[in-house]
């Protein structure tokens, strides 16, 4: 999986799936996995080398204005997003 | 990971390795890991600030004795999540692992070793940036910091573990305590090239981390209850209501204490500047270095100094704020004030920093990472009232609210406001034209909740102060060599008035001591008064009646707007020698009944009428009459264009809205 560019095609293995939210949109205290990074390539690397990378498990703590999520399943470092950012992260959720 | 894992771009012996003592060791990590603490664990006082040539990043080089071969040679890098990012920031740390960048006074060159600050509760994004670093080929120590913190969020790591597979010291340590050092220290003698480092691509990182995080952190408990409270605490603090409140409590507070410890330092060196300039005065015999020294070195280096108790202390509680990790979730706070404005919330501290004095505010501004809007922050900055404006704003609130504390209470508070509402506006237009460009939507770091440390907050006001006074100080001492040039020359014969004043005292000096003595009095200010008239700075005066004229002012004013030009509180103290003919009458309210009743060259017209008064207080709000801060501005931003900007753009702003005050209120009256 790779993260994807804004306003490029996305791939049918990310967009496809039925379960794919936004990070915005998903509850606290909820688990979830990034599957997609929707952004410039600055913003994804940025958020990569914070450790938001494809593949993380994150726990959200807080979700609105800021979206505050903990990385390593709510272990790692907590990082706090603006609603913009946070929608730019698309999820799917775990159980 | 095996040595013969596909994504190690060069598995070295670590026998290979150079080992032994080093001559500069750099300093590199992720933002927040205690890499700074650890520098100044290293390196205590033995350290100094400069910008990297040719950038506003500053360098932290200092030295550290790490063996029985002298001292060696630490730089501090700034904290970065990566070396490939575009920011300035990253692109240096790569030039230097390079060795294409050098810090100020140093060889461009490879470090001899580098140590890389993982954060513990971080491994990932730590063993990450590690690999990055590790691509360089040179020797490394690994410095594992936040062990403790790792372990009460159920995270065990294992630095042996880790060195074993790194081939390279990795040593557990606490900066805040010390814990680790005298390991750490015996171990940068020993820096290897890791062994093992990852390929380029995005799956090789990932497996070469996953591998070293398999081995060094395998194990994870439960979630301690500590970390429940830390998020309720998050949640609070980044409450749009709660945070709010929060938030203007702590900053408060925080100014609160300023001002008022502040004060103290401040007159302490007022007071020890005006013995000196007693004492100077005494020894130096009479002549012109006399005047210099009394006149312009002397006040020069008290302007400077002055300012350092309010930046020293600002830096000092902003660094026990950041370190207990408040800021962080401000920044969020302060992002839904400032968002709608084009400035991010990390612009907040540079504008409160401001309302003390802009030069601090300015090089705060380098804490935020948008070069746009970097610059529309200090572009703005010098509209906040700083501590400088208040002198003015006294004494023309004193003239337009005699005997109404409550309407002079009011206009103060105005005064800050308006500041306020012009720089935020004014941040909008720059945004929107000059400094178009996408808005930095925040992502930021939560550090953990810790106690502050008071000796990494010494040490950065400490630095804090150093940087001013290297930066600001010259300036400010040559700039007030200038003013008193100006005030002083060209040189003109005592008066007819003071010679006649001194006639009569010499006649009545037996008989009336007491009324000879105060004729002497007055024939000094008038003497003052003349000189002042007559000089550069009283013929600029006169040369800008036209510009001014239309806002009211009488030449004498034109002098004061002149003479500001130094500091701002330099007005009061030029109204003073104007209208009274004595600069201590700056102090006392014989200035404000002086300039109240003081008339124009007709002998009937006031100096201060109301559309002047009003005209000239809106002037001191939004000018940019501060020569230290346009130096300052030319500094950070790298150019002096900026500051040529922002003096043309602050001055015609004041002149054109005290151009509408001194009109509306003749329009009202």
């Amino acid at each position: 999986m790779t993260s994807l560019l804004m306003n490029e095609t996305p791939t049918d293995s990310t967009e496809s799936r039925p379960d794919r939210v936004c990070l915005a949109c998903m509850p606290r205290g909820a688990r979830a996995r990034v599957i997609e990074v929707e952004a410039d390539d600055e913003q994804c690397a940025t958020l990569s080398a914070m450790g938001l990378c494809i593949d993380e498990e994150v726990v959200i703590h807080q979700a609105g204005e800021p979206t505050i999520v903990s990385l390593q399943g709510g272990r790692g470092r907590r990082i706090g997003l603006s609603l913009r950012v946070a929608r730019c992260l698309h999820v799917v959720a775990l159980s | 990971m095996t040595s013969s894992t596909p994504t190690s771009v060069a598995d070295t012996d670590p026998s290979d390795a150079d080992a032994g003592p080093v001559g500069t060791i750099a300093l590199f990590g992720n933002p927040n890991t205690g890499k700074t603490t650890l520098f100044n664990r290293l390196t205590g006082l033995r350290q100094k600030s400069a910008n990297y040539p040719g950038t506003t990043i500053e360098a932290h080089i200092g030295s550290t004795t790490l063996g029985p071969d002298g001292p060696t040679r630490v730089v501090d890098l700034p904290g970065v999540y990566s070396i490939h990012l575009q920011g300035v920031e990253s692109t240096l740390c790569r030039q230097v692992l390079e060795g294409s960048a050098a810090a100020p006074g140093l060889l461009a060159g490879e470090p001899d070793a580098v140590c890389v600050v993982v954060d513990a509760t971080a491994l990932r994004e730590g063993l990450r940036f590690l690999g990055e670093i590790a691509r360089f080929r040179l020797p490394i120590v690994v410095a594992l910091t936040m062990l403790d913190v790792a372990r009460r969020r159920g995270i065990e790591v294992d630095p042996s573990a880790l060195q074993e597979r790194l081939g390279c010291p990795v040593i557990g340590v606490n900066p805040r305590k010390g814990d680790g050092l005298p390991e750490l220290r015996s171990a940068l003698t020993e820096a290897r090239v890791p062994r093992t480092a990852p390929g380029a691509s995005e799956a090789d990182v990932r497996e070469w981390v996953d591998e070293l995080q398999e081995r060094s952190s395998p194990s994870v408990d439960l979630l301690q209850p500590s970390e429940r409270v830390s998020m309720k605490f998050d949640r609070a603090f980044t409450h749009p209501v709660i945070g709010l409140g929060v938030f203007a409590l702590i900053m408060t507070g925080l100014f609160w204490l300023l001002f008022r410890i502040a004060t103290y330092p401040m007159d302490w060196i007022e007071g020890a500047f005006a013995i000196a300039g007693d004492v100077v005065g005494g020894v130096v015999p009479p002549g012109l270095i006399h005047d210099l020294l009394v006149g312009g070195v002397v006040p020069g280096i008290a302007g400077a100094l002055v300012f350092l108790p309010q930046i020293c202390l600002l830096f000092f509680l902003l660094s026990l704020l950041e370190d207990t990790g408040y800021l962080a979730r401000a920044a969020f706070v302060a992002d839904r004030l400032l968002r709608r404005f084009g400035l991010p919330g990390t612009a907040f501290i540079p504008l409160l920093s401001s309302h003390a004095c802009a030069i601090p505010g300015i090089i705060a501004a380098r804490s935020i990472p948008n070069r746009r809007e970097r610059l529309a922050t200090i572009l703005v900055a010098p509209f906040m009232t700083c501590s400088a404006r208040l002198p003015v704003y006294a004494l023309l609130v004193s003239l337009l609210f005699a005997g109404r504390p409550a309407l002079a209470a009011l206009a103060f508070v105005g005064c800050y406001a308006l500041g306020v509402v012009a720089g935020v506006l004014t941040a909008l237009l720059a945004r929107g034209t000059i400094l178009r460009g996408p808005a930095t939507h925040m992502t930021l770091e939560l550090p953990s909740y810790k106690a502050p440390s008071v000796r990494t907050a010494l040490l950065t006001a400490y630095d804090k102060g150093m940087v001013f006074l290297r930066k600001a100080g010259p300036y400010i001492l040559a700039f007030s060599i200038v003013v008193w040039w100006c005030t002083e020359f060209p040189r003109t014969g005592a008066p007819e008035e003071s010679q006649s004043l001194r006639t009569q005292a010499a006649q009545i000096e037996e008989a009336q001591p007491d009324e000879a003595a105060a004729l002497l009095v007055e024939a000094d200010r008038a003497e003052s008064k003349h000189a002042l008239a007559n000089s550069f700075a009283g013929r600029m005066g006169r040369a800008l009646e036209p510009v001014f004229a239309p806002l009211g002012f009488d030449w004498r004013l034109n002098i004061g707007v002149v003479t500001s030009f130094a500091a701002r509180e330099v007005f009061v103290s030029t109204i003073a020698i104007v209208f009274v003919g004595d600069e201590e009458a700056a102090e006392g309210e014989g200035v404000i009944e002086a300039a109240r009743t003081a008339t124009r060259s007709d002998g009937e017209t006031l100096v201060f009428t109301g559309g002047a008064s009003w005209a000239l207080l809106v002037f001191y709000v939004l000018a940019m009459q501060c020569f230290s801060t346009l130096v300052v501005t030319a500094k950070e931003t790298g150019s002096a264009k900026w500051a040529v900007l922002q003096f043309t753009y602050m001055t015609a702003v004041a002149y054109l809205a005290a151009l509408a005050a001194r009109y509306a209120w003749i329009a009202l009256s």
